[in-house]
């Protein structure tokens, strides 16, 4: 069973402020991703693999096509919902680890890592175990959880936000570049975990420039040809 | 599927041409902050005013159902429901702490008359209670005799987040909360609204025409121009992902500091 099913789906970028100028960057991309399946997006710089992933999560709109994904209440579109069930969908089915860690500057990393799951109502014993497990995992120092992140290195910084993406076992999960600032040592870590999400049955979709760890995490490549 | 706590459609108060607010659909679930966005004179206080009830609509329906589960229809409710509606179940944070403070009263008597208004009685409780919040929003509680008007600007606004929340409203209502405080002052504030949201459940409406603001506190977002809404969705989307001309404006102005 498909946890997701991208249709047709279809962008191109409007720029009103320079002279209306149309950027297509998606035609009728189309791809199944089921339980415990890991896809990659594949295609050279332009082709829009880092607009589609942004589209499964709700951060771009769809101009066309339907994105249809499996919840806990069923099958929805994410082209058609209302902004507030996003909302719901991101908080309990899709998971995406960016690239880049946006934070208020004043909150701890501990607090950062938590929020997902606290966020559902997870008891208080269970969040911080699972913190601690994956900062551990992760080598980010004890010393560092009560510290807000914005003074962290770049890896640092990419490792706490990795902890906070998995905090919640998602049924599905987006990830663009994961491991991009990291060193060999935590890109294994950080392999390691997305591994145990597929196990555990979690439908992946990810962009991996690093060819070594795309060959060990890809079930399969989706690629992508530029839309002008 | 749980219900929205407030529910607008078609709301609308003209003042003038292109002025006050028009036909404006929306919709609060609880726990969620919704962001008003748009220039000065784009309606989006007028529309605050409107569903806080402080200003009535020319037109349009709008519902408000409170934390024991009652409707009020705030077209056609009283005034003075409406004023106890507003001391209790509603919060309404003023971008100027005056406006929203008494300065002549101490920060704990701030605290305490409002609970006073719903009923409270007893001084040792209400003075518990004011002790509680004013740590609750990170003032010190041996400031509880000190009067505001000899408080900073992020501590008035402090005391008078505290001063609304006292009552534990279902919906508080925000106007440029962090509208005239320094930068590191503003970073401290949104914290403090951003845990207490998720601590109490409280849903939020918040006017800012501080796009940094809206992306940190906001879930969703409302644009505005010329008194009417012209985009909404998702905060990051709606910045990330701009569809109109005049949004994508509004986007690109926005100074990329970090």
């Amino acid at each position: 069973m498909s946890l997701i099913d991208v249709r047709s789906v279809s962008k191109t970028f409007i720029l009103h402020n320079q002279g209306g100028v149309q950027l297509p960057v998606l035609r009728n991309a189309s791809f199944q991703v089921t339980a415990g399946e890991c896809v990659v997006l594949d295609g050279p710089s332009g082709t829009g693999k880092s607009t589609l992933l942004k589209m499964l999560y709700g951060n771009y709109r769809a101009d066309s096509g339907q994105i249809l994904v499996q919840t806990a209440s069923g099958i929805e579109d994410l082209v058609a919902i209302h902004p507030h069930r996003m909302l719901q969908i991101r908080r309990d089915t899709v998971g995406f680890v960016s690239q880049f860690l946006r934070v208020i500057p004043r909150v701890s990393t501990w607090d950062v890592v938590c929020e997902p799951l606290r966020r559902q109502g997870a008891d208080e014993s269970i969040v911080a175990e699972r913190a601690r497990q994956l900062l551990q995992r992760l080598n980010l120092p004890q010393s560092l959880w009560s510290l807000a992140p914005a003074t962290f290195s770049g890896g640092e910084q990419q490792r706490v936000n990795i902890a906070r993406s998995l905090m919640v076992e998602y049924p599905i999960l987006l990830l663009d570049e994961p491991t991009a600032s990291l060193d060999a040592a935590n890109r294994e870590v950080v392999a390691r975990l997305i591994e145990e999400a597929r196990q555990r049955g979690a439908a992946v979709v990810g962009i991996f420039h690093d060819d070594g760890l795309r060959s060990r995490l890809a079930d399969r490549l989706y690629a992508l040809e530029s839309a002008q | 599927m749980v219900e929205p706590i407030l529910s607008a459609r078609g709301l609308t108060r003209e003042y003038a041409p292109e002025q006050g607010c028009l036909e404006v659909d929306l919709d609060v679930w609880p726990g969620e902050v919704v962001g008003i966005v748009g220039e000065s004179g784009s309606g989006k206080s007028t529309l605050l005013r409107l569903l806080s009830g402080q200003e009535r609509p020319d037109a349009g329906t709008l519902s408000f159902t409170d934390r024991a589960g009652r409707q009020h229809d705030l077209v056609r409710v009283s005034e003075s429901a409406i004023r106890q509606l507003q001391r209790t179940a509603f919060g309404i944070v003023h971008q100027n702490p005056r406006d929203g403070l008494r300065l002549r009263i101490s920060a704990g008597g701030n605290i305490g008359e409002r609970l006073m208004g719903v009923g409270a009685r007893h001084y040792g409780d209400i003075r518990a209670q004011a002790v509680h919040w004013l740590s609750h929003v990170e003032i010190d509680p041996a400031r509880i005799d000190d009067l505001p008007r000899y408080f900073s600007g992020g501590m008035q606004q402090r005391l008078q987040i505290a001063r609304n929340l006292v009552t534990n409203p279902g919906l508080v209502f925000m106007d440029e909360p962090t509208g005239g405080l320094d930068v590191s002052v503003q970073a401290r504030l949104l914290d403090t609204l951003k845990r207490l949201v998720h601590d109490l459940g409280i849903s939020v409406v918040i006017v800012t025409h501080d796009m940094g603001v809206a992306r940190l506190l906001a879930d969703r977002l409302l644009v505005m121009r010329f008194g009417r809404v012209i985009e909404t969705g998702l905060t990051d989307q709606v910045l990330d992902d701009p569809q109109a001309a005049y949004t994508q404006q509004l986007v690109a102005s926005i100074l990329q500091v970090s």
